[in-house]
């Protein structure tokens, strides 16, 4: 990956509350990580269902539109993912902290 | 009826033994004396039932009792008649006339009625021979020597054959051996190969893939629609004005972490953002007086390890997209040290970290956006003036001008990009003394000398304290500032180092020389409601408000400060407040209000370099020599005057439209 793009995930890491940073392939495989192996894969793959599941949500209702971020807001913390047809960028913040 | 013939097989032991009799008496070679009671008998007589026996009486048998059908077949039945029997009438009964209408055998006893000795030796028993089965037969191909066929062929070919080996029976040497030819023999082999694998694929086809596999000619014309969010950011069209060599992956990686950094950052800024973008308005509504407070409500501040030690130098919004920030840092004396410069482009959405970030190896002095939001214009304290194209997060210069081309000698202190006459243009002006005009692609079309004749210097006093003793030495003045007013009577009003306000026309000759302040005039500004007004801010703490009915003078002084009035802005949406930095400290002055003191007034900490209103008016953005820039919010502001022209009226006694 470009160093730029190491860069920033770098930093997205050392944000103030993030206590994850998870990069998917297309394949639903982590290929980046900060977080432990269960964690990692656990929400590799739930989070790879969702983001499958509201794209398609998106272009059903559109087929011209297609999804570019997902932000879903917990009690506890914050998942944004990024999905593209080519990975997948998970990020888990906690923004009260 | 299974029971049933338990029953009556059971019934008829007796006569079995009357039969027995008779089986010794015929030898019975049966190779399974089956008892009475044989359920496996009757299952196969079932089973017989359906293989299709058209041709048979009796054959009660399939082929799976193997050898015993078959003496079966060839010899009289020998079998229990009695039983033969009842399953005869079993069958009957299941299977109408399977065979019954061959003709069954002669003995029909009635169902249920049970069988006595007597009865037995009154009827007759009849045994027949049941037709021949044949279940393999397999035609011999080899003739026996001795066997006579009608022939004549083989019996010749045999006895010719025979003839050939008659030769010695008495000889040793022959053999006699026998072959059989043409066993076409098929033997069945076979192997297991390996299994083969197999996988299961499903795939689905939704709407949308339709739509894609449609569309896939004008993907990038495509890519443009499904980003409408950024398409008025100019650096997220991802790399379509140049090839970068990198792999499309990363840098679509990288802008979806930009984003996510963006989000990080709001989450944590929330309320501060909202106060920005006049979300959160704090009405109190216990408290509605007409007093209005005009609060500056510190909200965030810009600040990077990159930025440490640099002084902002100079702030510029991005002419299309009110978001973007870019920011020139360096070195606010010239006696500092050389640390180099850096162009910073702040967003309001990641308040964290810059967006893009140039260096430079000399301080940046002057910035701006030119009208295509893509292009900043960067002025170096050497007098260069590069071009940036800021799509990009590498340093990419477009153009670029410096001396040899006809640039600046000393550092460029002015950069501002205005309508010309055909088109856009970029004026530039610097320590030297000149304005110059030039084009996007940085040639110069124009000049200008702020070239004041000795004459005209001693006689212009006004506005300051006589400084008889002052002897002008140049003729020259640098340039610091300098705003073009747009109206009936369009003129460019030029700020000199040495005080003076010069009036040019258009055509860049001088109109007219007034002294405005004792020192420096960092700034001017005409007014953005009034093309009439403009202010200048100078070294000697005032900021002066000059209209054009009155020539000599200025119509209103406000003392802000001891200490130099570094910058002074018109709020864009409020037409008579002016913000003011000096020193440390930032105040607001209301002009309808009162002009002896700011109405607010706010101690930033750090000395001030420069300032500028978010482009909505209701936020205060200050650069201080550290490097940081504190963005303030206006809370508590009255309305806006619904004429903002009469409202300035009313608020300068004094001011005059021609």
């Amino acid at each position: 990956m470009a160093a730029e793009v190491e860069e920033t995930l770098k930093r997205i890491q050392s944000h103030k509350g993030v206590f994850g940073t998870i990069v998917v392939n297309s394949e639903g495989i982590p290929i980046k990580t900060t977080m432990d192996n269960t964690s990692t894969v656990q929400y590799a793959g739930l989070v790879s269902q969702l983001a499958d599941k509201a794209r398609s949500v998106v272009r059903d209702l559109d087929p011209t539109n297609d999804l570019t971020f997902l932000r879903v807001r917990t009690k506890k913390h914050e998942i944004m993912l990024a999905p593209d047809k080519d990975y997948i960028l998970i990020v888990i913040q906690n923004p009260s902290d | 009826m299974f029971q049933q013939t338990l029953r009556k097989l059971n019934t008829s032991k007796f006569a079995s033994k009357q039969n027995s009799k008779k089986k010794q008496q015929a030898g019975d070679q049966q190779s399974a004396p089956k008892p009475l009671v044989d359920p496996f008998l009757d299952r196969i007589f079932l089973q017989a039932s359906e293989i299709e026996t058209s041709a048979k009486k009796s054959c009660c048998f399939s082929t799976k009792a193997g050898s015993f059908e078959k003496s079966e077949s060839q010899r009289p039945s020998e079998v229990d008649s009695i039983r033969l029997q009842e399953i005869l009438r079993k069958n009957h009964a299941l299977n109408g006339n399977a065979f019954g209408d061959k003709g069954s055998s002669a003995l029909e006893i009635p169902a249920g009625e049970i069988i006595t000795e007597q009865k037995l030796e009154q009827e007759k028993i009849g045994l027949h021979e049941t037709e021949t089965i044949k279940l393999l037969e397999i035609q011999s191909t080899a003739t026996p020597k001795d066997l006579l066929l009608p022939d004549a062929n083989i019996e010749s070919a045999a006895t010719a054959v025979a003839a050939e080996h008659v030769v010695d029976m008495k000889s040793k040497k022959m053999v006699e051996a026998k072959t059989q030819t043409m066993n076409l023999q098929v033997k069945q082999k076979s192997t297991m190969t390996t299994p083969l694998l197999s996988r299961d694929v499903e795939c689905e086809a939704t709407v949308w893939d339709l739509f894609d596999a449609t569309m896939d000619q004008g993907e990038t014309s495509r890519k443009e629609e499904l980003n409408p969010k950024f398409i008025s950011l100019p650096w997220c069209e991802t790399g379509r004005r140049e090839s970068q060599g990198e792999e499309q992956k990363a840098p679509q990686l990288g802008k979806s972490a930009m984003v996510i950094e963006r989000f990080l950052a709001s989450n944590l800024y929330k309320s501060q953002q909202a106060m920005y973008f006049g979300q959160s308005a704090k009405i109190d509504d216990k408290k509605r007086t007409t007093r209005f407070q005009y609060e500056l409500c510190p909200l965030w501040t810009y600040h990077s390890a990159a930025t440490k030690n640099k002084s902002v130098l100079n702030l510029a919004w991005n002419t299309t997209n009110s978001n973007i920030l870019a920011v020139a840092y360096g070195q606010f004396l010239l006696s500092e040290d050389k640390q180099g410069g850096l162009v910073c482009c702040w967003s309001t959405k990641n308040l964290t970290q810059p967006e893009r970030c140039y260096p430079f190896e000399h301080s940046v002095s002057a910035l701006a956006f030119s009208l295509n939001s893509q292009l900043l214009v960067v002025g170096l304290q050497d007098g260069k003036i590069i071009v940036l194209d800021v799509s990009h997060a590498e340093k990419k210069a477009i153009v670029q001008a410096s001396l040899k081309n006809g640039g600046h000698v000393g550092p460029v202190w002015v950069l501002k990009s205005v309508q010309w006459t055909h088109g856009e243009a970029i004026v530039s002006a610097g320590e030297d003394g000149q304005l110059l005009i030039w084009s996007l692609n940085l040639s110069r079309i124009g000049r200008f000398f702020a070239r004041i004749p000795i004459s005209l210097q001693k006689k212009e006093k006004v506005g300051a304290a006589d400084m008889m003793d002052e002897v002008p030495i140049q003729e020259v003045f640098s340039i610091l500032d300098f705003s073009v007013s747009n109206g009936a009577d369009p003129l460019i009003l030029v700020a000199t180092k040495e005080g003076y306000l010069l009036e040019v026309e258009m055509e860049l000759q001088i109109q007219r020389v007034v002294r405005a302040h004792l020192g420096p005039i960092y700034k001017v500004q005409v007014s953005p409601f009034c093309w009439q007004l403009a202010l200048t801010a100078g070294a000697d703490g005032k900021v002066l408000l000059w209209a054009r009915s009155k020539k000599d003078a200025p119509i209103l002084s406000l003392a802000v400060s001891a200490s130099a009035v570094v910058c002074a802005e018109w709020s864009p949406s409020f037409s008579t407040i002016v913000a003011c930095a000096s020193g440390t400290f930032l105040s607001i002055w209301d002009l309808a209000r009162k002009t002896h003191e700011p109405v607010t007034k706010v101690n930033i900490g750090a000395a001030l370099t420069s300032l500028v209103f978010s482009p909505d008016g209701m936020n205060v953005l200050v650069g201080d020599r550290t490097g940081k820039i504190h963005v303030h919010s206006l809370q508590d502001m009255p309305y806006k005057p619904l004429m903002p022209v009469e409202a300035l009226l009313k608020a300068i006694p004094g001011l005059v439209l021609l």
